[in-house]
């Protein structure tokens, strides 16, 4: 049961339905917190004259900002990570980003604490794969990097053509590596050798993660507007011709049952059933603006965002829209996520390797949360696309 | 017998080349106009100027084998080619406003009502060709590319997901240029998608912007103007300097290129004497108030007079204004140059 926040405990209703009025919030004379005492600590923070209340972060949002990295201190001043465009993982204790500076970050989980900093040639657009201690990451200097995730020393590297915009996917003891030569490499995950015996290779870049779907069959798409279904160890498409779109596929697609939910950067979102690559509704659903981010399903709805940061909850099963779009107002590409109040980790950053479509069921205190570009963060209720909380999207405290 | 060089000489149908120059560019901008009210300047601006903009260098990048700094280079002298009409009109234009100095410097003193100075002035540029408009166009056009070139670039070689998920809404579906993407963005020292931090590229923008002012630079008579020009041989350089400071430096590629192929074609309009040192590093002396023979010999440019001019007026009419057949004729460096081998 999340606590009334803000605007909420100015009135005496019930606003967010759990049968309690006001619970959470200050009682007279008390004072709740805000701001910067909504940052990590354990303190009762606000005294203010105010009787204590002894509530920790009360009247805080959910989402509690419990340490921003770089840090505003002398140190942080000097990084500029310029963008982080992914998710980061997270990996026992620590987590792990790339940066649009080239550089992949690994800092402590509890405390934001940086632990190491590794450095490629160029700027990281992508997410990180882990597998036994080693970090896999790739760079649009056109390599992938295989980094001992305690020391963040180099283990090796793997060189492509071109450069690469997708994330690498580790599957077993193979890494899999969707290049801009359009070429998707197989490595294996403790030499970096290429597997020969796996060939697979279009004309246009290959943009999106490759993503497996039911263990027998690896999507990958890009440029040239087609998605393509392919056996993970031989690299041979097994549809007969790939699947169309209007546009280039890059958000990652996601796969539930026998079907793959596909959105192109035109804004079209398709169901496309994995036997034969054929399109299961009638007609792809139409958002406003191109979709980078890639679809996410919660119990009954699937949830996209377009760039302009039009949200919209589909039904899986014919594309008809559920409900939206819910305007956000912001520009948003990177994947949004699911969050289980009060206690569960983002769904992407749980997961050691983002090959793994984020499927999840929706339940009481499930919300979909957004990060926008500039930093904002946007929470919606996945049931109906109504915002969780006074505002929509807001920005982070800091 | 007085001659004065002419640039627009009459056309083979017997209309100026002025006048039907003149209707191409009032055309062309009134399409512009008409495409931007129906379609709506967004649409219109990304559809007929971003799109095939865009299309364009990914293209000259496959003709150049990936090189997109030569591509950019490629498509700065393309396009100054297609444009060389208007380029030689306004050199051509500004040639004549030169020889007609004296003329307007006359014409100043004689009239001492504004009004009719201003009508005077006018007739005079009629008479020795000088088209403001005509001077304005190669300039228009110039910048219009700049700042589209700006926003292609952004799209083009920007190099982060932003201007990919753009650059998907500009590349035609066509497969040979889908297989181009991503564009290499290194050319030289340059990350062209980046402004230039080393400093050398905005510094070669300011001193061609700045010797290309200076060569096309009109001698005033009035000191004020005069002043006006010389701070402005200093302006827009300077601003370029700091525009490319903070601009992709495939921007800054695209007005180098445009500098020196200006400095070629003024080299083909003025000759030499235009790139001189001394014309480029000393202030533009003032046309004398009344030159004597010896400096109109050497100054002025040849005066020449159509056999009709010659028989309806005489050489200088008797108010002292340019007989309206008078014409300034360009005097091209090289082929003067073989004249003089010649003689």
């Amino acid at each position: 049961m999340a606590p009334e926040t803000g605007a909420q405990c100015a009135d005496t209703k019930d606003n967010d339905g759990d049968g309690a009025v006001n619970e959470g919030c200050p009682k007279a004379g008390q004072k709740s917190e805000e701001g910067a005492q909504c940052r990590n600590d354990t303190n009762d923070d606000q005294s203010n004259g105010a009787p204590d209340d002894n509530l920790v972060n009360d009247g805080c949002p959910a989402t509690i900002v419990r340490w921003i990295f770089p840090p505003d201190t002398d140190e942080g001043k000097k990084l500029t990570i310029e963008g982080i465009y992914r998710p980061p993982i997270r990996v026992g204790d620590v987590v792990y980003f790339g940066a649009y500076d080239g550089n992949v970050y690994a800092l402590d989980a509890a405390a934001g604490t940086p632990l190491w900093r590794f450095e490629t040639d160029d700027a990281i657009v992508s997410s990180l794969a882990s597998k036994d201690g080693t970090l896999f990451a790739t760079s649009t200097d056109g390599r992938l990097y295989a980094i001992d995730t305690a020391s963040g020393s180099e283990r090796g590297r793997f060189e492509t053509s071109s450069s690469i915009w997708a994330s690498p996917v580790v599957i077993g003891n193979v890494v899999y590596v969707a290049a801009m030569d359009g070429k998707l490499y197989k490595v294996d995950a403790g030499t970096l050798a290429e597997i020969k015996e796996f060939s697979f290779k279009t004309d246009a870049g290959l943009l999106m993660d490759p993503t497996l779907a039911n263990s027998d069959t690896l999507l990958v798409g890009g440029i040239d507007h087609k998605l393509y279904a392919l056996d993970p160890n031989t690299g041979k498409q097994l549809w007969r011709q790939p699947f169309e779109g209007g546009n280039w596929f890059w958000a990652r697609p996601l796969v539930k049952g026998d079907t793959a939910y596909a959105a192109d950067l035109d804004g079209n979102v398709y169901a496309i059933n994995l036997k034969d690559g054929s399109a299961r509704w009638n007609s792809p659903f139409q958002t406003r603006d191109s979709v980078r981010a890639a679809p996410l399903l919660a119990g009954d709805t699937l949830v996209v965002v377009d760039r302009s940061g039009n949200a919209y909850g589909l039904k899986p099963a014919d594309g008809t829209r559920q409900w939206g779009p819910t305007l956000l107002g912001k520009t948003v590409l990177s994947d949004p996520f699911l969050l289980q109040a009060p206690s569960a980790s983002p769904s992407p950053a749980a997961s050691e390797s983002p090959a793994a479509s984020p499927a999840a069921t929706a339940g009481a205190g499930v919300e979909v949360l957004i990060v926008a570009q500039g930093g904002d963060l946007c929470r919606l209720d996945p049931a109906d696309g109504t915002p969780i909380g006074a505002l929509l999207c807001a920005e982070v405290p800091l | 017998m007085t001659r004065v060089a002419a640039p627009s000489a009459p056309s083979p149908s017997g209309r100026p080349r002025g006048s039907r120059g003149n209707a191409l560019m009032f055309g062309i901008i009134g399409l512009v106009v008409i495409l931007f009210v129906i379609l709506g300047p967004g649409t219109a601006w990304d559809t007929f100027f971003i799109t095939p903009l865009i299309n364009a260098l990914v293209f000259l990048d496959i003709l150049v084998f990936g090189q997109f700094g030569l591509a950019i280079i490629l498509f700065t002298l393309l396009l100054r080619l297609a444009t060389i009409p208007f380029t030689i009109r306004q050199l051509e234009s500004t040639r004549a406003m030169q020889a007609a100095q004296p003329q307007m410097q006359e014409v100043q003193k004689k009239y001492k009502d504004p009004k009719r100075r201003q009508e005077e002035m006018m007739k005079l540029y009629k008479e020795v060709g000088f088209n403001p408009l005509g001077c304005a166009m190669p300039l228009v056009i110039q910048m219009g590319v700049f700042i589209a070139l700006y926003r292609a670039l952004r799209f083009v070689v920007g190099g982060s997901p932003e201007s990919l998920v753009g650059l998907s809404q500009h590349l035609y579906n066509i497969p040979m240029l889908q297989n181009a993407i991503p564009l290499d963005q290194h050319f030289l020292w340059l990350t062209l998608g980046k402004p230039d931090v080393t400093y050398i590229l905005p510094l070669i923008v300011g001193v061609s912007t700045y010797i290309q002012q200076k060569m096309s630079m009109t001698p005033n008579a009035n000191p004020q103007m005069q002043q006006q020009q010389q701070m402005m041989a200093w302006m827009m350089p300077m601003m370029l300097f700091f525009l490319t400071l903070n601009l992709p430096s495939g921007v800054g590629v695209y007005w180098v290129t445009s500098n020196v192929f200006q400095l070629f074609a003024g080299y083909y309009v003025y000759g030499r004497r235009a790139l001189s040192w001394r014309q480029l590093l000393l202030p533009n002396p003032a046309p004398a108030a009344n030159p004597g023979p010896s400096a109109k010999k050497r100054e002025q440019p040849k005066i020449t007079q159509t056999k009709q001019a010659e028989e309806s007026a005489p050489a200088t009419a008797p108010d002292g204004a340019v007989p309206p057949a008078a014409r300034v004729r360009p005097t091209h460096g090289k082929r003067r140059g073989k004249r003089k081998n010649r003689r």
